[in-house]
C-alpha cells in the first residue's frame, strides 16, 4: 500500500482544516482587547 | 442550606479555562480510536463525514452545552439537575438532569483506573519491566493480563501493583479537585496539556524519522501507515455506518453529553465569551486528534508489522493498540524506554485532565445544591467512587467495566445530549438558547447555526441513539453472546449503576425539598 496522490490530498486537507481552525481561533483571542484575561463582574 | 452569599470559584484566566476545557475532551481516544477508526471506515475518505459530524454535531453540542453551563452558573447551578431546573420550569427537568451526574460519575469510577494503567505502564516503560528478548503479542497480552490480575506471571503474583497504583492516581485526581477550580484544576491544565503536546510532538517526529526499521521489509514503511489512514476509499461514503461512526467519533472526542462542560462554563462570569472560547476548545482537541493522534500508533504499527497485522491490530480495539501493541515497538526501538514513558505519560495527562472533569459536576452539585465545603464535597466523592472501583478492579475480568462503559459512557451520553438540546433549543427557545450563546461572544456565530442546532443537531442524535439501541443496546441489555460465568458479574454492574442513579435522583428530591423549606421559612 503506497501513499497515493488522493491520500496526500486528503492528508493535506485534514491538516489545513484542523490547523487552520486553531490558528484562527487562537488568531482571534490573542488580537482581542481582552485577550486572555475573562471579563470583569 | 444552600450559602448564597459565598463567592462561587472563577477561572482565573482564559487560557486555563480553554486548556481545561480541552484537556477534558483530549483523552485516550484522541490517540488510540481515532487513527482505528480512519483506517477502519475509509482512510482519509472518512474526513469527509468526519469533518461534517464536526461541523453539524460537534461544534453545536459545543456551544449548547457552554451555554447551558455559564446560564446555570448565574443561578449558581454548576450541574445538570440546577441547569434543567432555570430551563424549563418543570418539576420533571432538574430529574432529567440526573443523567449529567450519573454519567460523569460512573464514567469517573471506572475511567481513573484505566488512566492509572497508563501511569503504571510509564513506570515499567521507563524501568524496562516489560522487556523481554524475543517480545510478542502473546507475550505483552499475557503482561497487560497479569497487571490486571486476570491471569498470573510476569512478575505480577497479584494485583496488588495495579491495586497500588490505582490509589496513587486516584489521590492525585481527588488532590486537583480538592485544590478547585483555578488552583486545582487549571493549574493542572497548564502544566499537563502542554507537556502532552510536547511529549506527542516529539513521539510524531519519531515516528516520521522512522522510514523503513527493516530494510528486508520495505512494505513495513511508516509512510504506508500514512496511507493506511490517508488513502481514501470512497466506496465507503456509499455506507451509512461510516456516517454513523464519524458522528460516534466526533460525540466521543468531544467529551459531550457527560455534563462536564456544563459544569466548568458555569464558572464563568455572565459577560465571558462561550462563542469563541468553545470552538477554540473544539478546534484544539481536532487538532490533537487529526494531527498528532493520527501521526503516532497506526503509522508505527505499520512500520513494524505491515498493514494486514495492523489491520488485525485495529479490529482488536484500541486498548490492543495501545497497551499490547505500542509496547512491542518500544521494545524494537533504540531508546525504546524512554519512547514507551513519553507515550504513556502523554495518555497518563491526557487520561487525568479528562478525569478530574468528570469529578466536578458531583462536586458542585454537592457544594451548590447541598452546601457542602469543596473539601467535603471532594471527599464525600473519593469516598463514594472509592467503594464502587473495589469492583471494578477484582471483576476486570467478568467484563463489570465493559458493562458500565457501555451504558454510562456509550449509550448514556447521547441520551443526556438528546435531552440537553431538546431542553435548549426546544424549551428555553432556540431564539433565547441563540442569544445566551453569543452573549459576550469575541465572535459571532452565523446564524445558520441556530437552525443547526435546532433541527439538525437533534436528528442526527436521534439516529445515533436508534441505531445505537436496535444494533447494540438491546442484544448488550438481553445478554447476547455472554459467557455463563460472567451473567451474576454483569448484573452486578447492572445494580450498581442502579444504585448510583437512584441515590442521585434521592439527592436531587431532597436538595430541592430543603430549599422550598428555607424559602417557606425565608417568608415566616
Amino acid at each position: 500500500m503506497n501513499l497515493t496522490i488522493e491520500g496526500i490530498i486528503f492528508w493535506i486537507f485534514g491538516w489545513s482544516v484542523v490547523i487552520g481552525l486553531v490558528a484562527f481561533c487562537f488568531y482571534k483571542i490573542l488580537t482581542n482587547q481582552k485577550g486572555n484575561n475573562l471579563s470583569e463582574e | 442550606m444552600t450559602d448564597t452569599t459565598k463567592k462561587r470559584e472563577q477561572w482565573g484566566s482564559r487560557i486555563g479555562l480553554i486548556l481545561a476545557v480541552a484537556g477534558n475532551a483530549i483523552g485516550l481516544g484522541n490517540f488510540l480510536r481515532f487513527p482505528v477508526q480512519a483506517a477502519q471506515n475509509g482512510g482519509g475518505a472518512f474526513m469527509i463525514p468526519y469533518f461534517v459530524a464536526f461541523l453539524l454535531l460537534g461544534i453545536p453540542l459545543m456551544w449548547i452545552e457552554w451555554g447551558i453551563g455559564r446560564y446555570g452558573g448565574k443561578f449558581r447551578h454548576g450541574s445538570a439537575p440546577g441547569m434543567f431546573d432555570v430551563l424549563w420550569n418543570n418539576k420533571l427537568a432538574k430529574y432529567l438532569g440526573a443523567t449529567g451526574l450519573f454519567i460523569s460519575l460512573t464514567i469517573m469510577i471506572y475511567y481513573t483506573y484505566i488512566e492509572s494503567w497508563t501511569l503504571g505502564y510509564s513506570i515499567f516503560s521507563i524501568l524496562k519491566l516489560y522487556f523481554v528478548d524475543n517480545p510478542t503479542f502473546e507475550n505483552m497480552k499475557g503482561f497487560l493480563e497479569a497487571y490486571q490480575g486476570i491471569k498470573s506471571g510476569h512478575g505480577f503474583d497479584s494485583l496488588w501493583t495495579a491495586y497500588i497504583i490505582m490509589l496513587i492516581t486516584f489521590s492525585i485526581n481527588f488532590f486537583v479537585l480538592y485544590k478547585g477550580i483555578s488552583a486545582g484544576i487549571e493549574k493542572l491544565a497548564k502544566i499537563a496539556m502542554p507537556m502532552l503536546f510536547i511529549f506527542a510532538v516529539i513521539l510524531v517526529i519519531r515516528v516520521f524519522t522512522l522510514g523503513t526499521p527493516d530494510p528486508t521489509k520495505p512494505e513495513y514503511s511508516v509512510w504506508n501507515g500514512f496511507a493506511f489512514i490517508w488513502n481514501p476509499d470512497f466506496s465507503k461514503l456509499d455506507d451509512p455506518k461510516i456516517w454513523l461512526a464519524a458522528a460516534g467519533q466526533i460525540f466521543f472526542t468531544l467529551s459531550v453529553g457527560m455534563g462536564t462542560i456544563h459544569a466548568y462554563a458555569s464558572y464563568l462570569k455572565p459577560k465571558d465569551d462561550i462563542a469563541l472560547s468553545g470552538l477554540s476548545t473544539a478546534a484544539t482537541n481536532e487538532f490533537t486528534e487529526v494531527v498528532l493522534g493520527g501521526s503516532i500508533a497506526i503509522p508505527v504499527a505499520v512500520a513494524f508489522f505491515g498493514v494486514a497485522a495492523t489491520q488485525e491490530i485495529a479490529q482488536g480495539g484500541a486498548f490492543n493498540l495501545g497497551f499490547v501493541s505500542m509496547p512491542i515497538i518500544f521494545q524494537k526501538l533504540p531508546m525504546g524506554e524512554i519512547f514507551g514513558f513519553l507515550w504513556f505519560l502523554l495518555l497518563f495527562f491526557a487520561g487525568i485532565t479528562s478525569s478530574v472533569a468528570m469529578g466536578q459536576p458531583i462536586i458542585a452539585f454537592l457544594e451548590d445544591e447541598f452546601g457542602f465545603s469543596r473539601k467535603k464535597a471532594t471527599l464525600s466523592l473519593a469516598a463514594f467512587t472509592l467503594i464502587c472501583v473495589q469492583f471494578v478492579v477484582f471483576f476486570l475480568k467478568y467484563g463489570f467495566l465493559d458493562e458500565m462503559d457501555y451504558w454510562a459512557g456509550t449509550f448514556g451520553l447521547v441520551v443526556f445530549a438528546l435531552t440537553e438540546t431538546i431542553l435548549f433549543m426546544w424549551v428555553f427557545g432556540a431564539d433565547k438558547a441563540f442569544e445566551e450563546i453569543n452573549s459576550g461572544g469575541d465572535i459571532r456565530i452565523p446564524v445558520i447555526f441556530k437552525y443547526i442546532m435546532k433541527y439538525i443537531t437533534p436528528l442526527i442524535l436521534l439516529v445515533i441513539m436508534v441505531w445505537w439501541l436496535i444494533n447494540d443496546a438491546i442484544p448488550i441489555l438481553l445478554l447476547q453472546d455472554v459467557p455463563e460465568e460472567k451473567v451474576p458479574y454483569i448484573w452486578g454492574a447492572r445494580i450498581m449503576m442502579l444504585i448510583i442513579l437512584g441515590l442521585i435522583l434521592f439527592m436531587i428530591h431532597i436538595a430541592w425539598k430543603n430549599k422550598e423549606l428555607n424559602k417557606v421559612e425565608e417568608v415566616k
